[in-house]
Formats: structure tokens, C-alpha cells, sequence
């Protein structure tokens, strides 16, 4: 992550920090030993001169940047102008303005070449690092986590590692206790003080729940549609949910009831 | 000087797009987390290119359109009323002599903005315990939370 704050704040320096940014970045690419190798094992066999990419006064007076096809040379031209524009300690702000650019302040100037010239670097390493951590999480031994809601016959899986947990009589008291609350908070709709719209959508809701807790696989996608909706409309209703019986306590637990049973 | 205010219509769970300024890769924060106000948030990471940078540079352009769109309709207001009433004091006290007109300017188009259901996956980080939606090729990319900047 260090690399990634540190390139991030150069491609985003401005006028006042480019030239701290800009060393910053050089030493880190340089002290940090994995980045360091990534970068010459790229370059070192590579004979390209950053002034073929780093065109200056190539259209009209303008500077222009023309990375080479090959990926090896382009890493190599930026690596080098980078560390010619930091020994040289030349003014960001300077170069930049020598490339041709439509932005009117300095910071975008900056940006703008920062950018142009060196985001493919910064690319390059990002994605070499990734690649190094990929590489280095451990593998999936092939552990498999079965989760059975209706078991109606034996447990039979594959040859491997195996762990089993039946957890149909959580789930069958929870289904239970959902279709009581829905059940109960139905009827109590129609006497909400909202407009019928909300009423329908709040009642579909509560059907689609019902239909979704009584089917052999319950879609989950459609149960949380269901519920972030409601969240909402509940939410709008607030202390109005009051009726006949029915308190804004039945709703929150409902909420809180299907967010486990989706959990689970 | 006036607030502006407006509203990003999230999608059917309540997620907001917003765009990388780094990549230009869109993402999804769920609006809940984004404005929790006991862990105000400045900075984010974008989920593919992990780079970081303020949060406001984060916004999609559709934000970004609507909101210079917005200003330019406050500002067209007051030039109009400022012009009207200019109009109005020198017809009234010209005598004839000397007559303004002007055309009033045309308010710009502004339409609500909508974040549309799309393919992405929901993640969660278990490093900030916050949620976010993004697309991931499994075993190909890395991808990074775009509060904390933990890989996952």
C-alpha cells in the first residue's frame, strides 16, 4: 500500500509539492528491493534513450511524449527520465510546461504530464506487485464448507476434505417465525397513511418474502431487494407504523430476522 | 454565496457509482457508508488501480456535469433578474429616450440522476467492515477496498 499512496500523491502533486513527490517516488522505487528488481530485470538488457520517447520541441516548439511499442524500451525511457529530472533537480513545473497541455493552472499542468509521462510506470509496478501477492497467498487446499438447509438423505461429496454442518433446524424455526410476521404485518397496510403506490410496493414486498421463505431454494437476491426496499419505506414511515396492534417493533423484526435468515 | 444541493439516486441496494480519476473505472459505495458521519471518510482507493487520491475527485462525470450544470442555472438566474430589473429602472426612467431590452438566458436541462443495477459483485472488507460493489475476474486482478486500501 506504501507504494500506492506514494505514487498517488505524485501523480498528484501540485505546483508547491511536484518536486518533493518526484524525489520521493524515485527513492522509494530505488530503496525498495522487490520494486527495484521488478524494474531492472525489465531494463537492464534493454539499449533505448529516453529522448527517443521524451520528445522535446517535436511539434512547433512543444515537447511530446511517443512511448515505443516495445514495453521493456517504454519502461526504460521512463525510468531514466525520471531519475535524469530528479538529478538534474529540474522544476517539475518547467518541464511540464514544455509539453504541450490545454489546462490553465500549474497543478494541472503538472498532473496532466505526470500522467502522460509516467502512469504506465506506475502501472507496470502496481501490477507487479499484485502478481507477487497473488503468487504468495496460499492455495486452496480444496476444503469444502457444506452447508445443508433440508437434508433428506445422506451426505455424500468428493474424496477431500470434507466439513459438513446441517443447519436445518436454525433455519426451518427462523422460516417458521418470518411467515408468522408477515402473516401478522400484512393486513396492517392497507391502514398505513401513505400512497397507495408505497402500499403496493410494501405489500409485493411482503409476498415475495413469503413466496421466496416457502420455495425448496430460496433466491436470496430477490429476499434482499425485498428487504432493502422496505428498509427504506420504513425508514420514511418512522413512529406512523403504529396500527391496530402492530408496532414499528413487528417491522424491525422482521428486518432484523430476514437479515440473518439471508446471512445464514 | 448559496448552497447547491442535489441527490444521487442510489441503485434497488443502495449503492452510488463513482469513477477513479486515476483509471476511469467505475465502482459502487454504498450511500449509507459513504455518509456515516461517526467515521467521516476523506480519502478513497479505487478497487482496481489501488491508487488513492480525495474523495471529491471521485465523483463520476455525470456527478460533476450536474453539479456545473446546477451552478450555471444559479448563475443564469441572477443575471437574468439583475437584467430584468435593469430593464425595468431604465424603460421606467428613460422617458422614452433611451429603451433596454434583453433576452433572458435558457436555463440549462438538469434531470435527476439514477445509478442503474448492474453486473458487479458485492464485497466486503473485513479489515473497515465496509461494502462496496465492483466487477472481479477471479485469479486475475487483485482488488482493493475503497476506504481502507487492504487488498482482499
Amino acid at each position: 500500500m506504501d507504494f500506492r499512496r506514494i505514487s498517488s500523491n505524485f501523480l498528484r502533486s501540485t505546483n508547491d509539492t511536484a518536486s518533493v513527490q518526484i524525489q520521493r517516488l524515485k527513492t522509494y522505487i530505488d530503496t525498495t528491493p522487490f520494486i527495484s528488481e521488478l524494474i531492472h530485470k525489465e531494463i537492464d538488457n534493454v539499449d533505448y534513450d529516453f529522448n527517443n520517447c521524451f520528445l522535446s520541441r517535436a511539434h512547433g516548439g512543444w515537447g511530446a511524449v511517443s512511448p515505443p511499442v516495445d514495453e521493456a524500451c517504454h519502461i526504460k525511457a521512463m525510468y531514466d527520465y525520471l531519475d535524469a529530472i530528479v538529478q538534474d533537480g529540474s522544476n517539475v513545473l518547467g518541464v511540464a510546461m514544455s509539453y504541450y497541455h490545454s489546462a490553465k493552472k500549474f497543478d494541472e499542468i503538472i498532473q496532466a504530464f505526470l500522467g502522460n509521462a509516467f502512469k504506465p510506470l506506475v502501472d507496470f509496478i502496481n501490477v507487479g506487485i499484485s502478481k507477487e501477492m497473488m503468487i504468495l497467498e496460499p492455495i486452496d487446499n480444496g476444503k469444502i464448507t457444506q452447508n445443508i438447509e433440508h437434508n433428506y438423505g445422506s451426505v455424500n461429496a468428493a474424496n477431500r476434505d470434507i466439513h459438513s454442518s446441517n443447519i436445518t433446524s436454525i433455519s426451518n424455526t427462523l422460516s417458521n417465525e418470518l411467515l408468522e410476521l408477515v402473516d401478522k404485518l400484512l393486513p396492517s397496510i392497507a391502514d398505513f397513511e401513505m400512497e397507495n403506490a408505497e402500499k403496493e410496493d410494501l405489500t409485493d414486498d411482503l409476498e415475495t418474502i413469503r413466496e421466496q421463505i416457502s420455495s425448496t431454494e430460496p433466491k436470496k437476491t430477490k429476499l434482499r431487494k425485498a428487504l432493502t426496499s422496505i428498509t427504506g419505506l420504513i425508514e420514511k414511515i418512522g413512529v406512523a407504523l403504529a396500527v391496530k396492534g402492530i408496532t414499528a417493533i413487528d417491522w424491525h423484526e422482521l428486518i432484523r430476522k430476514l437479515t440473518e435468515y439471508i446471512a445464514n | 454565496m448559496s448552497t447547491i444541493s442535489f441527490t444521487i439516486q442510489g441503485d434497488s441496494e443502495g449503492y452510488v457509482i463513482f469513477e477513479c480519476p486515476f483509471c476511469q473505472s467505475e465502482f459502487k459505495l454504498q450511500a449509507g457508508e459513504y455518509q456515516n458521519d461517526d467515521t467521516p471518510i476523506t480519502d478513497l482507493f479505487c478497487p482496481y488501480c489501488g491508487l488513492t487520491s480525495d474523495k471529491q475527485e471521485f465523483y463520476s462525470k455525470e456527478v460533476i456535469e450536474q453539479a456545473k450544470a446546477l451552478a450555471a442555472n444559479v448563475m443564469i438566474e441572477e443575471l437574468n433578474k439583475s437584467f430584468g430589473k435593469m430593464a425595468k429602472k431604465i424603460n421606467r426612467s428613460g422617458k422614452g429616450l433611451i429603451k433596454m431590452t434583453f433576452k433572458p438566458l435558457k436555463t440549462l436541462n438538469t434531470k435527476e440522476i439514477d445509478t442503474l443495477d448492474t453486473t458487479e459483485e458485492i464485497f466486503h472488507c473485513k479489515q473497515c467492515d465496509n461494502h462496496f460493489k465492483a466487477l472481479y475476474c477471479i485469479g486475475k486482478s487483485k482488488i482493493f477496498c475503497p476506504y481502507c486500501g487492504v487488498d482482499l
